[in-house]
């Protein structure tokens, strides 16, 4: 029988894992009070944000936790991405305030951060599959909203995470047990990096739920446990060169990009409403976060970091915008929406493309280097399918009259407000792209 | 009655038996288009391959599976209950069955959907091609496993993933568990961890109540689950 010990001491990383998770209950029966559970939840969420950096710096309790024989641990960088997850959470509930979405966003999001802690810190990192189906999970209420399409949408993006799950730790156990020679553990890590970045050809769940779900749900699922995924996925990848460094493994993946991008090329010059335009670009971005696995070294997990928190800040942006230009309010004649709101749909659709001058630029010029050291063809035809969805981008918000699914009518000075200070905080994680990615490859680099 | 005791008793449905049984009740799970033949499928598979898990697995931890078998399986049973066992609601008006887009093949004294077709098509294909390609000795080996446990894990997931491909939430749910159901069979051999058992029990449950919420979520606002 095997043995049931284990160490349960106080650590500061039973305080992230715990702490979400019990407030997460909490603001669920608070949760007919909306206005008083978003307070809870920003309260909480900086509290956690400011937990988390301190642990970065080394302070507070003892940052590690034994449970079971499995230890979950908290590296600097990870303390810092978590951090700053947090601290998305906080954004989106505040955004929450002022644009009114499901009731389940803030109890969702607070259980799923803390459920990421758990798959981002735990060892091996086999038992993180586990706890990414569980952040998954506690998101679908959020997702699900009031339309049957988003139920549908959502169950495609569970699946997704869900089969990922066995394949990696199979493919833990095959690398683990030295069958690194043979293909099996390259083509299930492949799969699951597929199936949970979302990459050709299981990008149908991207394009479902950008087009399905309420829109606070989409920050919380592709910003805020999306970004957990990534940095999980890229911390595995770092763990195996060989797998990396095998040619089936990098021409999947190279193929997989450029299908991506030749999709969302097509799918962005026949857009024919704003949701449809967001879920093209999301599908360019899914497509580049698959491609930056080939990124070398500990590198990746720097990219995958300084990546995610650019298309968080997108993200958030886009709710910006959309609410701006009236997506959810009650029926009133259609009207084009103002230049402001244009401008900033143009920045947040280039910015998941990748475009120069945007938030996750820094992220996607090392995932170009890393593709072009490996096909520089297969780099050059992405970029020109990058090129045909930008100008897609372009065509449909700045001079294209895209109506929404729903109606379009007037926005309050409040979301106007907040949408321009979250574009000028995505403008300045534009500027500041380089020496973020910097900062994390020194973080990760310990 | 100790298990021991009841694994003795069960000893004639031991080894092969107990895998051409799993698959079996797995197919039929699949094939079938009501819930009321689907959930009792799912028992006897989750029943039986507690029978293959005490091959490569410590009883005591196997047992583990077996319960949460049945609670999932009581999940799934609450469910389907709420949603009218995954058919159309009966007071469903001309108007709204052609609005859920539903076409029908009439086969018979049975009307199936396209997607009902191609999954009881798939779900008697996948167990006798893999019977016979097993008589051949030819099937991939799997760790260590031993050949009874080896059919049934490829069937299992082979028919769950029949099951995902072919349904929503209700339905393909029932795909989902029964993947997860193969696999966890897989891992038993490969990693006999209490940590990994508890891990993935606590996965399975939560993927029921997920499957759960998604079907019943989809049936209020759409109607019919498929």
């Amino acid at each position: 029988m095997p043995d049931l010990s284990s160490d349960m001491d106080f650590s500061l990383i039973t305080l992230l894992i715990v702490l979400p998770l019990v407030i997460a209950l909490a603001t669920l029966v608070i949760g007919r009070w909306p206005a008083v559970a978003n307070g809870v939840g920003i309260v909480a969420a900086l509290g956690i944000a400011l937990l988390a950096f301190l642990g970065s710096r080394g302070e507070g309790p003892d940052a590690a936790w034994v449970v079971l024989g499995r230890t979950f641990e908290l590296p600097p960088f990870v303390a810092v991405f978590i951090s700053l997850l947090a601290m998305g959470l906080v954004a989106l509930f505040a955004l929450q305030w002022i644009v009114p979405g499901p009731r389940a966003v803030v109890p969702g999001g607070l259980a799923a951060l803390g459920f990421l802690t758990a798959a981002l810190t735990v060892q091996p990192f086999a038992y993180g599959a586990i706890f990414l189906v569980a952040a998954a999970a506690v998101t679908m209420p959020a997702l699900v909203g009031d339309r049957s399409g988003a139920a549908t949408a959502s169950w495609r993006a569970f699946v997704a995470v869900t089969l990922a799950m066995p394949l990696l730790i199979a493919a833990g156990w095959m690398l683990d047990s030295g069958q690194a020679q043979s293909n099996a553990p390259l083509i299930a890590l492949l799969l699951a990096a597929l199936l949970l970045l979302g990459g050709f050809p299981f990008y149908i769940w991207i394009s479902g739920v950008a087009r399905e779900v309420p829109l606070s749900a989409l920050v919380l699922l592709m910003g805020i446990v999306g970004a957990g995924i990534y940095v999980w996925l890229a911390q595995v990848i770092s763990l195996f060169p060989a797998v990396r460094g095998s040619a089936v493994f990098q021409t999947a993946v190279l193929g997989s990009v450029l299908l991506s991008g030749a999709v969302a090329a097509f799918g962005l010059s026949r857009a024919a409403d704003w949701r449809s335009w967001l879920a093209y670009a999301l599908v360019v971005d899914a497509g580049m976060q698959v491609a930056s696995l080939l990124v070398s070294g500990t590198t990746v997990i720097a990219v995958a970091g300084a990546g995610a928190v650019g298309r968080l800040i997108i993200l958030l942006l886009t709710v910006g915008v959309l609410a701006w230009i009236g997506e959810g309010q009650d029926e009133t004649p259609s009207q084009a929406p103002s230049v402001w709101p244009r401008v900033m749909a143009v920045f947040a659709g280039l910015a998941l493309i990748g475009l120069p001058l945007t938030p996750e630029f820094g992220a996607r010029w090392m995932t170009l280097s890393a593709m072009a050291a490996q096909s520089p063809l297969v780099t050059a035809l992405t970029v020109a399918a990058m090129g045909i969805a930008a100008t897609g981008v372009v065509r449909c918000a700045l001079f294209g009259t895209l109506p929404l699914a729903g109606s379009v009518g007037q926005s309050s000075r409040g979301v106007k407000i907040v949408t321009i200070t979250l574009f000028a905080l995505a403008l300045l994680i534009a500027f500041l792209s380089p020496f973020l990615l910097e900062y994390f490859v020194e973080l990760v680099s310990g | 009655m100790s298990i021991y005791t009841i694994l003795e008793r069960l000893e004639f449905l031991r080894g092969e038996p107990a895998a051409l049984l799993v698959v079996i009740a797995a197919a039929l799970a699949i094939a079938a288009w009501d819930m009321r033949v689907v959930l009792p499928a799912l028992a006897v598979q989750y029943l039986a391959s507690f029978l293959l898990f005490v091959d490569v697995l410590d009883p005591r931890l196997a047992i583990v599976y077996l319960f949460i078998g049945i609670i999932v399986t009581l999940i799934m049973t609450i469910t389907a209950a709420q949603v009218n066992w995954g058919r159309a609601p009966a007071n469903l008006t001309p108007t709204e069955h052609a609005q859920s887009g539903s076409s029908f093949l009439t086969i018979g004294p049975f009307r199936l959907t396209p997607q009902q077709l191609i999954r009881l098509v798939l779900a008697i294909a996948v167990p006798i091609g893999l019977y016979l390609w097993s008589r051949t000795g030819e099937l991939p080996a799997l760790a260590t496993l031993p050949p009874p446990v080896q059919f049934a894990v490829f069937g299992l997931v082979a028919l769950g993933l029949v099951g995902i491909a072919t349904g929503g939430p209700l339905f393909g749910g029932v795909g989902v568990l029964i993947f997860l159901n193969g696999f966890d069979l897989f891992n038993s051999s490969v990693e006999q961890s209490i940590a990994l058992v508890i891990g993935l029990s606590a996965a399975n449950l939560l993927v029921a109540l997920t499957i759960a919420y998604l079907a019943q979520a989809r049936a209020m606002l759409a109607g019919p689950v498929e």
